[in-house]
């Protein structure tokens, strides 16, 4: 029974330490390199049904313009790794939409996204970007 | 030691203007400018990898130097980062104009695209179909119909669609097929304006032509275009067309 335990533990410590390789074996390849071709399956209509619920339930956002980007990395075998995100007002200057929780909600959102596609076992990123006019998200690419 | 001299007295005849062209050529820009803070081109090549990366903040302040320094130069290419890749049509379109108003008598081409399509691209991002038909208009009659970019007659088409006016969108469409019979951008919306003038027998003959050229769509890994279609519209639509 120890045996069997000390096996278990052994097989399940491997297996995170595998899971912790994949994302930190090397670092992201832009996402147009090398013939990557890194997607997510059914492209941008994938993203936009993702991202429509919070799309309409958003109507009031502060400040009302400006871009949002999301870095996404994925790593080779297409498992989501961690993300990096970039907000910037209608002057390209830094801003926080909602004093930060915008962001908290779109990650979310994102880094529950599935089945990314590539055709090269690369590690590598692909951006999300969203577009804030009049206080609404009305572009998602 | 008698090379690393000469390199070396080489180096020093240079002046920082070249030695910064030289760090350019190698793409170290970051050196290019600490040698020549009014090397435009330096500036320039630096904020690429940000903004294709999606740091627009910090790849802006670098192309922003840029086209400080050499309007003429770097405008074109500002307002074509800032239509494809983040949408900003109104700043874009700010770029065009100023650009175009630099270079009277002169036909512009951002980053190789014609600046009247590219315009009409800003308006059909704002939905403002009626200036982006002027404005792929103008695009079509500097270049001549046959060296227009086959996509300024799908826009065409699809503004003309918008405002209603499926008859005229169609005539649009034909234009594209006329320069390629694969552009399924073009089946794609023939298919949505015969379905709206009941034409059905058409429209289901144009989504299988569609969906047999989706090959051949209009792609680019690095920004998706306004008018950019998906196989899976075209499948809804096609089973749509088929109850």
């Amino acid at each position: 029974m120890r045996k069997l335990f000390t096996l278990i533990t052994i097989f399940s410590l491997l297996s995170f330490s595998q899971d912790k390789t994949e994302c930190e074996e090397q670092r992201s390849m832009p996402y147009w390199s090398n013939g990557i071709n890194s997607r997510i399956e059914g492209e941008n209509i994938t993203l936009r049904n993702a991202f429509r619920e919070i799309q309409l339930s958003e109507t009031d956002i502060t400040p009302i313009n400006g871009f949002i980007t999301l870095r996404l990395h994925i790593s080779k075998t297409g498992k989501f790794c961690n993300i990096e995100t970039f907000q910037i007002d209608e002057n390209y200057q830094n801003t926080e939409f909602n004093s930060g929780e915008l962001i908290e909600k779109l990650e979310n959102i994102a880094i529950g996204l599935k089945d990314w596609e590539r055709d090269k076992a690369y590690k590598t990123y692909n951006l999300i970007r969203l577009k804030i006019k009049d206080g609404k998200i009305e572009e998602i690419f | 030691m008698l090379v690393l001299i000469g390199i070396l007295i080489w180096w020093n005849i240079k002046t920082d203007t070249e030695k910064s062209n030289f760090f350019a050529n190698i793409h170290d820009y970051e050196t290019a400018i600490e040698y020549d803070q009014n090397n435009s081109d330096a500036w320039m090549e630096r904020s690429v990898s940000f903004n294709k990366a999606g740091d627009f903040k910090k790849g802006f302040e670098y192309l922003d130097k840029a086209v400080e320094l050499n309007p003429s130069s770097h405008l074109g290419y500002r307002g074509w980062i800032r239509l494809r890749k983040i949408r900003d049509f109104d700043q874009a379109l700010v770029d065009f104009d100023r650009l175009d108003s630099l270079t009277p008598n002169f036909i512009d081409a951002p980053w190789g695209e014609n600046i009247d399509f590219l315009r009409g691209e800003c308006h059909y991002g704002n939905n403002d179909y009626v200036r982006a038909i002027e404005s792929f208009d103008r695009s079509v009659k500097n270049q001549k119909e046959d060296w227009a970019d086959i996509q300024t007659f799908v826009y065409l088409g699809i503004c003309e669609y918008k405002l209603g006016n499926y008859e005229k969108a169609i005539s649009e469409f034909k234009r594209a097929l006329k320069q390629s019979e694969s552009t399924c951008e073009a089946h794609f919306n023939l298919a949505m304006s015969y379905e709206k003038l009941g034409d059905l027998d058409k429209a289901k003959e144009h989504i299988i032509k569609a969906e047999d050229n989706i090959s051949y769509k209009r792609d680019d890994f690095y920004n998706e275009y306004l008018n950019e279609i998906y196989l899976s519209e075209i499948i809804e639509l096609k089973q749509k067309l088929n109850k």
